[in-house]
């Protein structure tokens, strides 16, 4: 036993992070010698760090080999994206969109809502999905915040279309099924306090507050609710309790880009002045 | 000790073992001697001091220069910051939907250089921005003095163009 420990102990360092993420080789068999070999090439891109240039010629090579490996254009356009270089993203995003289409939409909508505020070209790439899928699961953002059509319902409401923002996401919460994600509710809850239907934006934040109980955002709301429905000292207890878990670190919060509904400190700021001369 | 012996020899054997596999397969990493000049920089957004566009006296800190991301959400100014510092700027009624990128460095003082923009239509093809406009929003970013201090890091900005004015401040 203590042999098997000392081995899995030496071993541990040999197991590359990156290596979950590896596509399953032996099923790109199919495509031929070619395609095993560009998909063998792309495993090595991975092995470096993102966006160097060790990896993006592994991925130059996995193309050579199999100029129709969706992954190795999809991988090989990721750090243009993360890093404001959005037409060299976008023309090889394209790239493997249009070569696994059900694979690829979903991700290449979302990095336009998230990355650029493309409602409009995000809609129209989970709309497609959703054409393709017949019904079936479109799936979930590539950073796992929601299910693509909450992202949908976003991209509506970016639009000013919050008649038929709101109907989506409604839609998408009373299926028997739904299972809220960490700010699904949250969504839903500003879209109705942005549509003035206070007691349901209420309803469906202090639901969000079971569902993630230490989240700021979700306070800031809730009091923005309380004082529209003329209740001062109840929005006041809960910019309180926003302000607290604020000042603690737990407000929404992401390492690319800012979220929609995500709460600053500006706002904060503002609500404590507005409710102040209120 | 025998058992350690036995045990590293077995790590080389697997070592050995994959770079055989690696050369015979032709997925050996190239060596400096036998690779040729690559079209990419060490890595992808680097920005090199150009001495046509960069201010000489505008100095990193750090050899190695992270992206913005790779320092944590602590690393970010607030969308609606930046939004309240460039929305003012005058834009034509004209000017279609286009996204104007700046990618820049901060400085460990939190001082900002090396500036490289792109200009993008709603199709994500070149396009074209009033010069005026540009220059505005370059001379705002340059008088822009809240970024975080104490590291060196890639930054972008994309301004979302639309409807005579700068509706969105990204990432």
């Amino acid at each position: 036993m203590k042999k098997l420990t000392l081995l899995l102990f030496l071993a541990l360092p040999l197991a590359n992070p990156r290596d979950e993420y590896k596509p399953n080789c032996d099923a790109y068999r199919y495509m031929g010698q070619a395609c095993y070999d560009a998909c063998i090439q792309s495993n090595n891109a991975i092995r470096y760090r993102q966006g160097s240039r060790t990896s993006q010629e592994y991925f130059d090579r996995a193309i050579d080999l199999c100029p129709d490996f969706a992954y190795a254009w999809h991988e090989k356009a990721v750090p243009y994206l993360k890093r404001g270089s959005f037409i060299a993203w976008k023309e090889m995003m394209d790239k493997a969109v249009d070569l696994e289409e059900d694979q690829r939409l979903g991700y290449r909508g979302w990095c336009r809502y998230q990355f650029l505020r493309d409602y409009q070209g995000a809609i129209e790439d989970i709309e497609r999905l959703e054409e393709i899928m017949q019904g079936n699961d479109i799936g979930y953002a590539q950073n796992g915040d929601c299910h693509l059509i909450v992202a949908k319902a976003l991209c509506y409401k970016g639009l000013g279309q919050t008649t038929r923002a709101l109907q989506v996401l409604v839609n998408f919460v009373n299926q028997p099924d739904f299972w809220a994600m960490p700010y699904d509710l949250l969504h839903l809850g500003v879209m109705y306090l942005e549509a003035g239907m206070y007691e349901k934006a209420e309803k469906t934040l202090l639901e969000q507050a079971r569902v993630n109980p230490n989240l700021a955002d979700n306070y800031y709301y809730l009091s923005q609710t309380k004082l529209a429905q003329g209740k001062r000292q109840d929005a006041e207890a809960y910019l309180d309790q926003c302000q607290e878990l604020y000042e603690q670190g737990l407000y929404r919060k992401d390492v690319y880009t800012t979220p929609m509904d995500a709460v600053s400190k500006t706002d904060i700021a503002d609500l404590v002045i507005k409710l102040k001369t209120s | 000790m025998r058992s350690t012996l036995l045990l590293s020899l077995l790590l080389l054997l697997v070592a050995c073992g994959k770079a055989e596999r690696e050369k015979a397969s032709g997925t050996a990493k190239p060596t400096a001697a036998t690779k040729p000049a690559s079209k990419y920089p060490e890595h992808v957004g680097d920005i090199a001091f150009d001495a046509n566009l960069d201010n000489p006296e505008f100095e990193t800190c750090q050899s190695i220069i992270p992206q913005y991301y790779a320092l944590g959400a602590d690393y970010r100014v607030d969308n609606d910051v930046l939004l309240s510092h460039f929305g003012s700027l005058e834009v034509s009624q004209n000017q279609p939907l286009t996204y104007h990128t700046i990618r820049f460095i901060v400085n460990c003082k939190g001082q900002t250089g090396r500036y490289r923009a792109e200009t993008m239509s709603a199709e994500y093809q070149p396009a074209t921005l009033d010069p005026k406009v540009a220059n505005n929003i370059l001379d705002k970013l340059k008088a822009f003095e809240r970024w975080p201090e104490g590291r060196d890091f890639y930054q972008y900005l994309t301004f979302k163009i639309e409807d005579g004015k700068i509706k969105e401040v990204l990432p």
